[in-house]
């Protein structure tokens, strides 16, 4: 179980690392398939403007620390993958309730912590109006479960099935991602709609960004 | 830095809990008035919760809830919220719409307005009983309402506050309608700095 402002990573083949219920915070998930290292932030806002010992709950704090507990395990930066769940907007109403719409720009704040390191983000189910659990298993599969729809995969951080009792199984590639073929940086499957969705959520982050410097 | 809730001692704490026993006094009050049933309430759970806690102080984490939530504005602001079980907001929308129960499905433009204003009405009442108490002038900003994982409900709230802190002083409070129609939870979340002016006010020190 991963609480908020929680940082968790395992290599234990058992292991699940559950999120409950997201709102406007995000589940970082990140796999490193090679090293079977898998890693879960439970990321609650956007900035930590340097002002708190934290790391954990802050996005541009949170990545960081995120590597760093994976590479200990042994996983290696330019492997990993990760997928995003969350950053939802629940509260429907509440007029200039904007310290309540912090979920899209929770998810700009990941998005752009990831994007700095290169790192490839092979799916995301971002922001709406509907709370998430999300599950990454040891394996590298995420499955994220909604009151809607149920639980369901995500993504498979995984590229391919590793052998049990092979681990390092030659390199791993995805024919056709962005982190085999592309340049680095980019997102991953559908790159138009996660564009589309970060412009999105960049024009809301800073319309938000606007409204918190008036409200305090 | 405003005064942590670290240092907050026994006193302090049961001082909380006598001010969530009065607010949800008044709060339960006016609840039964509008249900026109008569309602129990729990004494007031006092804690410091922790973030990575605070989703799991009331109700299941992943069953389907209704949250009203409510910024405190005012000399010590802070958050309210009412809790409660889908399938209880679904029945008390039956009461104030003054249908049989049973009869509301979902929570449509309507239901969700007479929720919050019960929310709002239920929050009003605790705090006039705190600036009763206390002499402080609070009120309520405008509800907002969710329908959710109560977890994902929570963590909304939380985020509201988490910059600051990585611990709240909780005051929750159950409050049970006696036929057992509606079981929900009254949580009053004063923000750090405000223990210090709650407590102030009652010449207590923090």
């Amino acid at each position: 179980m991963v609480g908020m402002a929680e940082v968790k990573v395992t290599r234990s083949p058992e292991d699940v690392l559950i999120a409950l219920g997201l709102g406007s915070c995000i589940g970082v998930c990140a796999y490193d398939a090679q090293a079977r290292v898998a890693g879960l932030a439970h990321v609650v806002l956007p900035n930590s403007a340097g002002h708190e010992p934290s790391p954990g709950k802050f996005a541009d704090t949170a990545i960081p620390l995120l590597l760093q507990e994976m590479i200990k395990l042994g996983a290696v930066v330019e492997r990993i993958r990760v997928a995003l769940a969350g950053g939802a907007q629940l509260f429907a109403s509440g007029g200039q309730g904007t310290r309540l719409e912090i979920g899209s720009r929770n998810a700009a704040a990941v998005q752009a912590e990831l994007s700095k390191r290169n790192l490839c983000i092979l799916a995301a189910d971002l922001g709406g109006s509907v709370g998430r659990t999300v599950n990454l298993y040891a394996n590298g599969c995420v499955r994220v479960k909604t009151i809607g729809q149920g639980e369901r995969e995500l993504v498979s951080l995984a590229d391919r099935e590793v052998p049990a009792g092979m681990p390092g199984a030659g390199s791993i590639r995805i024919p056709g991602s962005p982190a085999a073929a592309g340049p680095p940086g980019k997102t991953g499957p559908g790159p138009v709609r996660d564009a589309e969705k970060r412009a999105v959520f960049e024009q809301e982050a800073r319309r938000n960004a606007w409204s918190s410097d008036r409200i305090g | 830095m405003s005064p942590t809730t670290e240092n907050l001692n026994a006193i302090s704490l049961d001082t909380l809990r006598e001010i969530g026993n009065i607010g949800a006094g008044n709060a339960m009050t006016a609840l039964a008035a509008m249900l026109d049933q008569t309602v129990a309430m729990s004494v007031p759970q006092v804690g410091l919760v922790s973030l990575s806690q605070f989703t799991q102080m009331a109700g299941g984490p992943e069953a389907l809830s209704v949250g009203i939530y409510m910024p405190v504005m005012g000399a010590a602001p802070g958050h309210v919220a009412f809790l409660l079980p889908e399938t209880d907001a679904l029945r008390l929308a039956d009461r104030l719409l003054g249908r049989s129960l049973g009869t509301t499905a979902a929570l449509e433009e309507l239901e969700r307005s007479a929720l919050m204003e019960v929310g709002n009405i239920m929050a009003s009442s605790y705090l006039v009983a705190l600036c009763e108490l206390t002499g402080l002038s609070l009120a309520v900003a405008p509800p907002a309402l969710a329908m959710d994982m109560t977890a994902a409900i929570l963590s909304t709230i939380a985020s509201t506050f988490a910059s600051a802190e990585d611990r709240a002083i909780t005051i929750v409070t159950r409050l049970q309608e006696e036929r057992g129609v509606l079981d929900g939870f009254f949580i009053y979340v004063p923000e750090p700095g405000s223990h210090a002016a709650l407590l102030d006010a009652l010449r207590m020190d923090g």
